[in-house]
């Protein structure tokens, strides 16, 4: 135990040697905790978006021939059951739907990749919610494609990325201390066993790749809504990357012969109702069929699907009930648009 | 320009390139660490930056004239009296209209409305111009010095400017004095080593209390005391605990941040913080924490105003007036000199009550271990109390908080209790190191088997926990 009564600093003369030992050193230990940052985040992440990526790029490498492709983001996710879409259309559904951020970019790299193992699908049908067609490139969102970036360049939509966007693909590769910071905070957390530590959700994802949701939470909705409002105030329109990434689906189903159908997602009845929406859903619309004019296998659904709040778990998210009415609504569509002569 | 932001490392690195550039040549490396400064403090508001030059350049020409004035005859002695008055009367002025002017309105309208009498207060819309307190403290201590004969007046205004705007202590302190930085304005400095070894720890170990520890605790405490009638039982402890922890490591992060960045320029800063969490009593806390404003107010308040010289009751009156000052000090507002008052009954009651109120060495075998472990956890828990004051917005919020914290827990209190322990474990374990040790660097001084890793958990946990969005440093505001 200490003598003296207040502590000093004591600061002795060092040689250089003794600062570069410690900037190695900390540089060193800060890239071997990055390494085990991967690989762990690559096998454990407690990320639930990220998490969801790689459970269905997995799922796609397993998949089989199938007859329905279902791609897009995370309302397809849920709102998609193969299950139920297989009985009304016949055949095998899965569902390969991910999250939003990565844009009908990765639609296009699944559906590539998806040729490439088992040769071209039955159909595809694509399920965006409205917000994601203006969405531009994301490169941290799209970092987290397990692909790496030769794989997902292959059509050089990357080579359009600006340096910045570039280097925030590397660094959300490759350095999750910077970019995946909160996911490690949690594992750090869940390791010294943090009673708050949420982990992942024990979600109920089937072997189809849907995901059920079982609870409306209308508080959600509300919130979400009142958000939505104001971006429905701008005009939306289609952005480059989903320009880009529906061209590269279009010429590959032009290629193999294969239907792909467009639908909208769910969304709140309030919001559908609301004249902005509409006019909006109908630019995108019109610029969706001009994307893919000139390839009559592509149908985009003109039609989109309000859900009350008893079947919402926030604005375009719906419960297991509002799935089964979902899926059997884009069946319909997509019946009624063959049956008009698509 | 937050020492926690992008912009401040790459200010800090194109400055310091340039400071290295110069190296020896004393005067230009002055003129660009002054011109930093300056661009430093008006990245904030440039608005400000004239306040600044006024109490520089008024300082300047006081202590000047103060230093050239005989004071061997009568007028003399008045003049250099009138020139000291004049600049605390400045200083003092520019700080109560930028500071207290709205807080002693309102206090008066309050004052009239209770006699009966009706007053509608003048208010001033400014804004406070940021670590005010600090420069303006600094500046007096320098003239004070001057009139006391115990420094020389300096003669060269770029010298002086940067001493009172010197960037890396200039918004939140240390709160130098002009003996111990001023001379190292005035010689070439050496950039040794020694110094930059022990600079680059003071920032590994500053940015990670500020940025992992304070920040991620203010969250819990923010959460809390912004909402504390939510809150009951241990809860309201624990929000007092994490408080406890987040200003300390906010405010000794942001001095130990002040002197890594000046070691590694040649520059010795005072060291404000000396382990307040191991005080044994209210004398030894102030001997610990905030030191560079303790001792700024033992020197330049209460021992002018006699001290422990005139009998108990002067001593007791002189505590009370100096700490009813140093918490307005901090902020004007009713919490803080409700915080002075109270540290200041503490000390008065010490003294009144403590047999031996000479600070012995704790370990010394004068007290049993036991004792002395328990002086720190009552010295702990007296300044947790003062804390929660000192937080509190509301008298209504300080007399809840009293009056609902118990020992009860709730069903988020465990993962509180978790969360709080999970950033100060780290906190408390180096400095139970440096107690042990009494040493403030032990760590830097290790050996490299345990120096490296731990300054490599430092890093990560800074890239991982570290809050990086975060709000400003407490001390800013004072």
């Amino acid at each position: 135990m200490p003598k003296t009564y207040l502590p000093e600093e004591i600061c002795p003369e060092v040689p250089l040697r003794t600062v570069f030992a410690n900037v190695s050193g900390v540089m060193i230990i800060t890239f071997l905790f990055n390494l085990f940052a991967v690989w762990y985040l690559d096998n454990n992440t407690p990320n639930r978006g990220n998490y969801l990526i790689r459970y269905k790029w997995e799922l796609l490498k397993s998949a089989g021939e199938v007859d329905w492709l279902v791609l897009g983001d995370s309302n397809g996710n849920q709102g998609l059951e193969p299950r139920i879409f297989s009985g009304r259309m016949g055949g095998k559904a899965i569902n390969l739907c991910t999250v939003g951020t990565l844009t009908a970019f990765n639609d296009a790299l699944m559906l590539e990749r998806y040729v490439e193992l088992y040769g071209p699908p039955g159909n595809i049908l694509l399920v965006h919610a409205y917000d994601v067609w203006p969405r531009e490139a994301n490169a941290l969102a799209l970092a987290e494609i397990p692909l790496d970036w030769r794989e997902i360049n292959r059509k050089g939509i990357l080579e359009k990325f600006t340096a910045k966007q570039k280097t925030l693909f590397f660094l959300g590769k490759r350095a999750p201390l910077l970019y995946e910071r909160s996911a490690m905070a949690e594992v750090f957390q869940g390791f010294l066993g943090y009673p708050g530590f949420p982990g992942i959700k024990p979600w109920i994802l089937s072997e189809d790749g849907f995901m059920l949701e079982l609870d409306a939470m209308p508080e959600n909705v509300e919130r979400d809504y009142a958000g939505h409002l104001l971006k429905i105030e701008k005009e939306l329109s289609l952005s480059s990357i989903n320009l880009q990434s529906l061209k590269i689906i279009s010429q590959i189903s032009d290629e193999h012969k294969f239907k792909v159908y467009i639908a909208n997602g769910p969304v709140y009845e309030k919001l559908n109702d609301d004249a902005n929406f509409q006019g909006n859903m109908k630019r995108i619309e019109a610029e969706l069929k001009s994307a893919v004019a000139g390839n009559e296998r592509v149908i985009i659904l003109e039609k989109t699907f309000p859900f009350p709040l008893e079947q919402l778990q926030n604005l375009d998210h719906v419960t297991a009930d509002g799935a089964v009415a979902y899926t059997n609504e884009v069946a319909d569509a997509i019946l009624e648009a063959n049956n008009n002569g698509n | 320009m937050l020492f926690n932001s992008l912009t401040f490392i790459v200010f800090f690195i194109v400055v310091y390139a340039i400071y290295l550039f110069l190296y020896r040549h004393k005067k230009p490396q002055n003129i660009i660490l002054l011109v930093a400064s300056y661009v430093f403090y008006g990245y904030w508001d440039y608005k400000y930056l004239g306040l600044i030059w006024l109490v520089t350049l008024v300082s300047f020409y006081c202590a000047l004239h103060i230093g050239r004035v005989t004071d061997r005859s009568q007028e003399g002695k008045r003049k250099r009296k009138l020139l000291l008055a004049a600049n605390v009367v400045f200083s003092l002025g520019v700080l109560c209209v930028f500071k207290y002017f709205n807080f002693f309105m309102d206090g008066a309208a309050d004052l009239f409305n209770l006699l009966g009498l009706k007053m509608n207060p003048v208010t001033l819309n400014l804004l406070l111009p940021v670590g005010i307190s600090f420069f303006t403290f600094q500046s007096i201590g320098y003239v004070v010095d001057v009139y006391k004969k115990r420094l020389e007046p300096c003669e060269d205004l770029i010298d002086f400017a940067l001493f009172v705007a010197f960037f890396p202590q200039l918004v939140a302190g240390p709160i130098e004095r002009a003996k111990n930085l001023l001379p190292q304005m005035q010689r070439p400095r050496s950039i040794t080593m020694g110094g930059i070894n022990a600079g680059l720890y003071l920032l590994l170990w500053g940015y990670f209390k500020k940025m992992v520890i304070a920040d991620n605790l203010g969250l819990l405490s923010d959460q809390i005391f912004n909402n504390y009638g939510e809150y009951s039982g241990l809860d309201l402890v624990l929000g007092g605990l994490a408080f406890t922890f987040q200003i300390y490591c906010d405010f000794s992060g942001y001095s130990d941040v002040a002197r890594g960045l000046s070691k590694l320029m040649g520059f010795e800063l005072m060291i404000n913080f000396k382990l307040p969490f191991f005080a044994i009593n209210p004398t030894d806390f102030w001997r610990r924490w905030h030191i560079s404003l303790s001792t700024w107010l033992r020197d330049y308040l209460y021992i002018p105003l006699g001290g422990n010289r005139k009998g108990s009751l002067n001593t007791y009156r002189n505590l009370m007036i100096t700490m009813l000052l140093g918490g307005l000090w901090h902020g004007a507002a009713w919490n803080f000199v409700l915080w002075g008052a109270y540290h200041g009954i503490l000390l008065a009651l010490y003294r009144r009550f403590e047999r031996r109120p000479a600070i012995a060495a704790p370990w010394s075998g004068e007290y049993s271990r036991l004792v002395t472990c328990l002086k720190m956890a009552a010295m702990f828990f007296f300044a947790l109390v003062g804390w929660v004051i000192f937080r509190s917005g509301s008298a209504h919020q300080i007399m809840y908080m009293f009056s609902n914290a118990s020992l009860l827990a709730s069903d988020g209190t465990a993962a509180l209790a978790w969360e709080i322990a999970f950033y100060a474990v780290p906190l408390l374990a180096v400095q139970v190191a440096q107690y042990v040790s009494q040493d403030l660097n032990v760590i830097c001084n290790s050996s490299p088997i345990i120096r490296i890793p731990v300054y490599g958990l430092l890093f990560v946990g800074i890239a991982v926990f570290g809050v990086r969005e975060s709000p400003e440093f407490i001390y800013f505001q004072f």
